[in-house]
């Protein structure tokens, strides 16, 4: 299976289990709770779609189709969180606790779905 | 001073924080004793950054407090704000009128205690305030239904102090005892005392 195939099973599940999480924490009537978890899932709708777009982009008769995928999939990694990141120091500058907090999910939900698609890229690499 | 709009915006503060689950979880975890983050977080299975969160929501609402261990900050359940009765918060006014209440029934009571030994007045007081309440207190031994002689009146007084005069005079000024052709009764006033 190739790294791409296995990162959008990665995606798929954990959007199941964003899913599963949200309703929990409905039923539990930790609000906030539910409320983060629907953002981080949203974030993970994001680069799924980037993905999709990605694969778009780039010509699957390619010479090296997998490198200039990820090249293409992984800038959006860059570009994407760049207003969040100026938005969180907006919110920590104004004392905007729970502003904060968000841009500080979505952040670490992105980078958590780099840092998996990457690990992919290199396992593979080493097999 | 109260300010009635700072009053309403702490207790809806402190009604949004308590609104939510985790944060009752939380200060539930914190009622069994001080936590830091990463013990509520693995605790309550949170991440440590939604926990720190919320301790932030608890904090601005002030219900916990915060202490730095050596390693660590420890969370504690603010035990004044928890101890408040429910009807501070929809009307901060009603505690400081009951914490009045409070106050002026202590000093009654310890007026009491301080003038009345063995069912006997001690001295009549020369403060006007503190002479009060001891004639509010000695007036309930009169039936507000019935009428006195001035020899009743005397008597019943005599029973607590010598100087029944006095303080048959007192009764009269403070309007306890009303007297008219040498006949005494109550006055509503008296069948109220403070």
């Amino acid at each position: 299976m190739t790294p791409i195939i296995q990162y959008k099973a990665l995606l798929g599940n954990l959007k199941k289990e964003k899913e599963a999480l949200i309703k929990q924490f409905n039923t539990q009537y930790a609000l906030d709770d539910a409320k983060f978890a629907k953002i981080e899932l949203n974030i993970i709708d994001v680069f799924e779609k980037m993905l999709y777009a990605s694969e778009k982009q780039v010509s699957s008769s390619a010479d090296d189709y997998q490198v200039a995928f990820s090249k293409v999939y992984l800038n959006y990694f860059e570009k994407i969180p760049q207003n969040w990141r100026e938005h969180l120091s907006e919110c920590e500058a104004y004392g905007d606790i729970e502003g904060a907090h968000i841009e500080h999910l979505k952040l670490n939900q992105a980078a958590a779905l780099k840092d998996a698609f990457i690990t992919l890229l290199k396992e593979e690499a080493h097999e | 001073m109260n300010n009635p709009q700072m009053d309403m915006d702490q207790a809806i503060k402190t009604f949004k924080a308590l609104s939510d689950g985790s944060r009752l979880r939380i200060l539930s975890s914190l009622m069994e004793a001080p936590k830091y983050v990463e013990i509520i977080a693995e605790r309550l299975e949170l991440a440590p950054s939604t926990v720190s969160f919320h301790l932030k929501k608890l904090e601005e609402a002030d219900l916990v407090t915060k202490e730095k261990d050596q390693y660590y900050i420890n969370y504690s359940i603010n035990s004044e704000i928890f101890n408040r009765p429910l009807k501070y918060w929809i009307n901060p006014e009603h505690q400081a009128t009951d914490a009045e209440s409070l106050r002026e029934a202590t000093y009654r009571q310890k007026v009491l205690d301080t003038f009345i030994k063995y069912h006997k007045l001690i001295s009549i007081p020369v403060q006007r305030k503190k002479r009060l309440i001891i004639l509010e207190h000695l007036v309930g031994e009169f039936d507000i239904t019935r009428k006195y002689t001035e020899k009743e009146v005397n008597l019943i007084i005599a029973s607590y102090h010598d100087d029944f005069a006095t303080l048959r005079r007192e009764f009269i000024n403070e309007k306890l005892l009303m007297r008219e052709n040498g006949i005494y009764w109550r006055t509503p006033k008296a069948e109220n005392p403070v």
